[in-house]
């Protein structure tokens, strides 16, 4: 379930994130939207999908929508949708950009049409445009897209494809806070088996966990649990589950820390049930075989032939895992569809579940690691 | 109340010669908008989900498919598990054989140009939309169970605070004092919670916490909002580290005067409007009226979701009528030159005498000795 509002801890860190990485990012990116012929650039990012945005300012909204217009030379500008100017300050507060605008969803178009209008620094007004770039307008509400495209009547060019290449291969800052998150994430799963295994119930654990998340700086956590030994999964609903203590106890758990997510399944007991044992075993041969140049369709198709008999938990809803970074969904995913390959430096969660039907037994776990030409490297792993 | 609101559903529907009725919603719960698919339904699904209401019975549909045993336990509507709404809504879209205007839709604003021109094409005709008139005919005011889950919320939110004076001092972050006041609140039962917590010696406004380290002196500001089955409750609170002089508690007894003000007018048949002039009056008469108004303040409150967010804004340009069963937060917070940012609010529910407060403690500034 997604979260109401963030309400965890923001702030622009800019002793992990200085001001230069987000300089770097920019000239990356202007020279793919050079190659691709355009002359600025639509970041669309909301509470919900904030990736692109974020990757450019280090901006996520915390209840509502940003828009970047980021021009082929000069500043960028942060067009937030906040109820009032006084929510600016706190905006600022959030991103390296000097430029931050109020803006409503009603006049979006018109402002982003002036920018782009405007005369870059050492062009004049009647030099020739080319096209304007716009990422993110999957996510964008009917009203805000139609709000965009009426301030340039010759259209917009989607250009989502020109950031997922720059996002997949982590920067080495990027890495870093990965692995905080990850770190923060340990800690998290640690309390929560310190209270389970104290007598606490199932809502108190999965409390104790977001706590520790939130005290240790994350701005946005995502718990579920299970009631029922790992056969369905729940959000918090109300106190019922305070005095329930299944067993097994199966959690998932995702922490975000400065926009950048760790996320991990682990399931408390049963470690001897012969279902418990082929999730661990495949989630060794994922972790081991996604190496440099593997076709992920085929790995895949591999581990679902020998999860058998036992069936995929539904959870997983068909993918084993997927990239993860500023999304908790990046690309590629881990599916017997794919046609993808792992690359160096990709950063995927890989998750297993399974379900023995007759046996009403089911396991749920991950590990995040990180694709290396030397070896991949375990950046998060559950341990019961 | 889901089956109430379904049958006044039914009659508008009856009256405007609608057949089916389709409220969709993204699976983001938001405190402040609304969600039409829990107003019918009294169920929040973990992803995108929608009620296909017809005039012989319901339907809901939810996303992922494995979330629909558990919401199954929380509806009275038949539940149907899918994986994507489209290919659902198509279907039986398909089967139904109806008029595009015999078609009414509530919350398709919430999606995507893609999902809106599928519809469109499914249609062969823009979707009638219905949002307003849904939340005018059956999600004005709360039922008595939806007042219980606030009255609930509202306690939640008061141990939550009796948490936070336990353990706020100097030394600490704010995200950290942050993450003891929402522990307790999970614990407690809340399915979600909204909070902002900041400190200054002086504050301009409340904002997210961050990494401030609490000082002695600071003024702690705490916005406190969780949602029980649901419902949501918000308490605005002030929190003193140390000792202040006299007029930081005038300040704070004149915001006191000015929400029993805004109480006051909250009685059934007056204006949101009209409780927005008799909080700003009271403190415009002490000359304060420059800091009545934005960028300093915006509204004194504002209604709570997810069900619906009627009666809207206790703002200037809110004439929604109070009725009843209508549940909004009262927070008068102020920027006082001498004092900085002050808050006090606290969640009401309109009754037949006027605003009662869900909490039980009267507005008061603490103060942690340090």
């Amino acid at each position: 379930m997604n979260p109401v509002v963030l309400y965890g801890c923001a702030a622009w860190d800019q002793a992990r994130l200085p001001r230069d990485e987000f300089e770097e990012r920019i000239r990356l990116l202007r020279e793919r939207m050079a190659a691709a012929g355009l002359y600025g650039l639509i970041l669309y990012g909301d509470s919900c999908r904030y990736a692109k945005l974020c990757y450019v300012t280090n901006y996520i909204p915390k209840l509502g929508w940003a828009v970047a217009w980021i021009p082929s030379s000069g500043d960028p500008v942060l067009l937030a949708g906040v109820l009032g100017t006084r929510e600016l300050a706190e905006v600022r507060m959030m991103t390296w950009l000097e430029d931050v605008r109020m803006a409503a969803a009603a006049d979006l178009g018109v402002k982003l049409g002036e920018l782009a209008a405007a005369p870059a620094p050492g062009e004049s007004s009647g030099d020739v445009r080319v096209s304007v770039g716009l990422c993110g307008s999957e996510s964008m509400k009917r009203s805000l897209l139609e709000s965009v495209l009426s301030g340039f009547p010759g259209g917009v060019t989607e250009a989502d494809g020109l950031m997922d290449g720059l996002m997949r291969r982590k920067r080495p800052r990027e890495l870093a806070v990965i692995r905080r998150a990850c770190a923060i994430l340990s800690s998290a799963m640690a309390s929560l088996k310190g209270e389970y295994k104290r007598g606490g119930g199932a809502l108190d654990a999965a409390a104790e966990a977001e706590r520790t998340a939130r005290a240790l700086g994350a701005h946005d956590v995502r718990v579920m649990f299970s009631l029922d030994g790992g056969r369905t999964m729940q959000p918090y609903e109300n106190e019922s589950a305070a005095s329930v203590r299944p067993g097994p106890f199966a959690v998932y758990l995702a922490v975000e820390y400065l926009g950048y997510w760790a996320e991990g399944m682990l399931t408390i007991g049963g470690e001897n049930r012969a279902v418990n044992r082929r999730a661990a075993e495949l989630l060794r041969r994922l972790s081991e075989d996604l190496r440099p140049g593997t076709k992920i369709g085929e790995l895949v198709g591999e581990i679902e032939k020998a999860a058998e008999p036992f069936r995929m938990h539904p959870v997983l809803e068909g993918s084993w895992g997927c990239g993860i970074g500023l999304g908790l969904g990046e690309t590629p995913a881990l599916n017997p569809q794919s046609g993808r390959r792992a690359e160096s430096g990709d950063i995927y969660t890989l998750r297993v579940g399974l379900s023995d039907v007759e046996r009403n037994e089911h396991v749920l776990v991950s590990r995040m690691i990180r694709v290396g030409d030397g070896g991949n490297e375990t950046l998060w792993e559950g341990r019961p | 109340m889901a089956s109430e609101r379904i049958r006044k559903l039914l009659a508008f529907m009856e009256d405007n010669g609608i057949e089916l009725f389709v409220a969709l919603h993204g699976g983001v719960h938001s405190f402040l908008e609304p969600n039409p698919v829990y107003l019918l339904s009294g169920a929040k699904a973990i992803g995108e989900s929608m009620v296909l209401l017809w005039r012989g019975g319901g339907e809901l549909v939810v996303t992922p498919g494995w979330d629909a045993e558990r919401i199954a336990r929380r509806t009275d509507l038949k539940v149907t598990a899918a994986n994507h709404l489209l290919p659902v809504l198509q279907k039986k879209l398909a089967g139904a054989r109806l008029v595009p205007e015999r078609i009414g839709f509530a919350g398709l604003g919430e999606f995507g140009r893609e999902f809106h021109g599928a519809v469109a094409a499914m249609l062969g005709h823009p979707p009638r939309e219905l949002d307003r008139e849904l939340y005018r005919v059956a999600g004005s005011v709360k039922s008595p169970e939806e007042i219980e889950r606030a009255r609930k919320a509202a306690w939640i939110a008061e141990r939550a605070y009796e948490r936070m004076l336990e353990c706020a001092r100097p030394g600490m972050t704010e995200y950290e004092l942050a993450a003891e006041v929402d522990r307790q609140v999970k614990k407690l039962g809340a399915d979600a919670n909204f909070q902002l917590m900041s400190a200054s010696q002086h504050n301009r406004a409340i904002r997210v916490p961050g990494p401030r380290v609490l000082e002695k002196g600071d003024v702690v500001l705490a916005e406190i909002s969780p949602s029980y089955e649901g419902q949501f409750a918000q308490i605005c609170r002030t929190v003193v580290l140390g000792e202040v002089g006299e007029a930081f508690l005038e300040k704070y007894e004149l915001q006191v005067r000015a929400m029993r003000k805004g109480m006051e007018a909250a009685v059934p048949g007056a204006r949101m409007s009209d409780v927005f002039r008799a909080v700003n009056r009271l403190l415009e008469e002490h000359g304060y009226g420059e800091y009545c108004r934005p960028p300093w303040i915006r509204v004194r409150g504002h209604g709570l979701g997810v069900g619906s967010v009627l009666p809207g804004n206790v703002s200037e340009d809110n004439d929604t009528v109070l009725e009843k069963g209508m549940v909004f937060v009262l927070h008068p917070n102020q920027y006082f030159p001498e004092t900085g940012y002050l808050m006090c609010g606290e969640p009401v529910v309109i009754g037949d005498g006027g605003a009662e407060p869900l909490t039980r403690r009267k507005p008061a500034v603490d103060f942690i000795p340090c």
